[in-house]
């Protein structure tokens, strides 16, 4: 299952369930483990949990999930923007990132598109262009009104 | 690298010194102190943790464990380690980067980077009144 996995102190049930980071307002909230998208209790948008692996071409206008998005050497995502908890890009990315977990490069991976990530990790051999920034926490986006 | 032998930086600006100014050197070079300016070298430039540049670096490749601020360039690599604070804009043939180093900035990494960034040769032709035949001037 998806990042952030703390066990929620003090709870009887605390190994079901575990904290969750809203991908769109930043807000942190309890859910079960076993979920595999829930809707945010201060936001009301629907958060998917699980990974994601990619494994042949797919074009999309965004990929968002609270989980790991995984790119496979033959995978490759084009898409306005990847909202994520975790990447793993082996294979080629045409994107804006935006990931509240480490993001990190294969050596034969492609990136072309801004990131934004808390850290940052690229083997060497990877083409990289784009706008980074990396190693700040991630900012949440403005509640529309 | 960090424990590299002399010879592979015979270059060092130790922890206390503070340089300004242009900076052309051939093997390598190791900077402990505070930098402000432009480096040049085909060889290699070790920042070390210590390490504050506020400059403009080309070089064949390049470790960062310290601070810059200003453009890389680095026709190898370009490392940055976790303890490496840089801001500016990157362009290298390979980057590595730790988990853990903080970065912004426009990033160019691959072979076709390094070789976009180089100075191309235009020729321009000025046009002359008399209908004097227009001598080429190369701008490199």
């Amino acid at each position: 299952m998806a990042i952030p996995l703390e066990p929620i102190a003090d709870s009887p049930t605390g190994d079901d369930r575990a904290i969750i980071v809203c991908l769109h307002c930043g807000q942190s909230q309890p859910a079960s483990r076993k979920a595999l998208s829930v809707v945010c209790k201060f936001c009301h948008k629907s958060l998917r949990l699980e990974d994601l692996p990619i494994k042949d071409y797919q074009a999309r206008r965004s990929v968002e999930t609270c989980g790991i998005v995984t790119v496979e050497k033959k995978g490759q995502i084009v898409a306005d923007r990847v909202l994520c908890g975790g990447m793993v890009i082996r294979g080629k990315v045409k994107a804006t990132i935006t990931s509240r977990g480490a993001v990190l490069v294969g050596p034969d991976a492609e990136i072309k598109g801004d990131v934004l990530a808390p850290s940052l990790a690229v083997g060497a051999g990877a083409i990289l262009e784009g706008q980074y920034r990396i190693g700040y926490p991630t900012p949440p986006r403005p509640r529309p009104n | 690298m960090a424990d590299s032998s002399p010879q592979d930086y015979p270059t060092i600006i130790g922890p206390d010194a503070n340089f300004k100014g242009e900076l052309t050197f051939e093997k390598g070079m190791r900077i402990h102190g505070r930098m402000e300016g432009k480096i040049t070298t085909t060889g290699r430039v070790h920042v070390a943790k210590e390490a504050k540049l506020q400059a403009d670096v080309e070089a064949g490749s390049l470790l960062v464990e310290g601070e810059i601020h200003g453009s890389l360039v680095a026709s190898d690599r370009i490392e940055l380690k976790s303890s490496a604070r840089y801001e500016g804009d990157l362009r290298a043939n390979k980057l590595v980067v730790e988990e853990g180093a903080v970065f912004t900035g426009h990033v160019s990494v691959g072979p076709e980077a390094v070789k976009a960034g180089q100075p191309k040769v235009t020729v321009q032709v000025a046009r002359q009144p008399g209908g004097a035949v227009p001598q080429p001037a190369r701008v490199g």
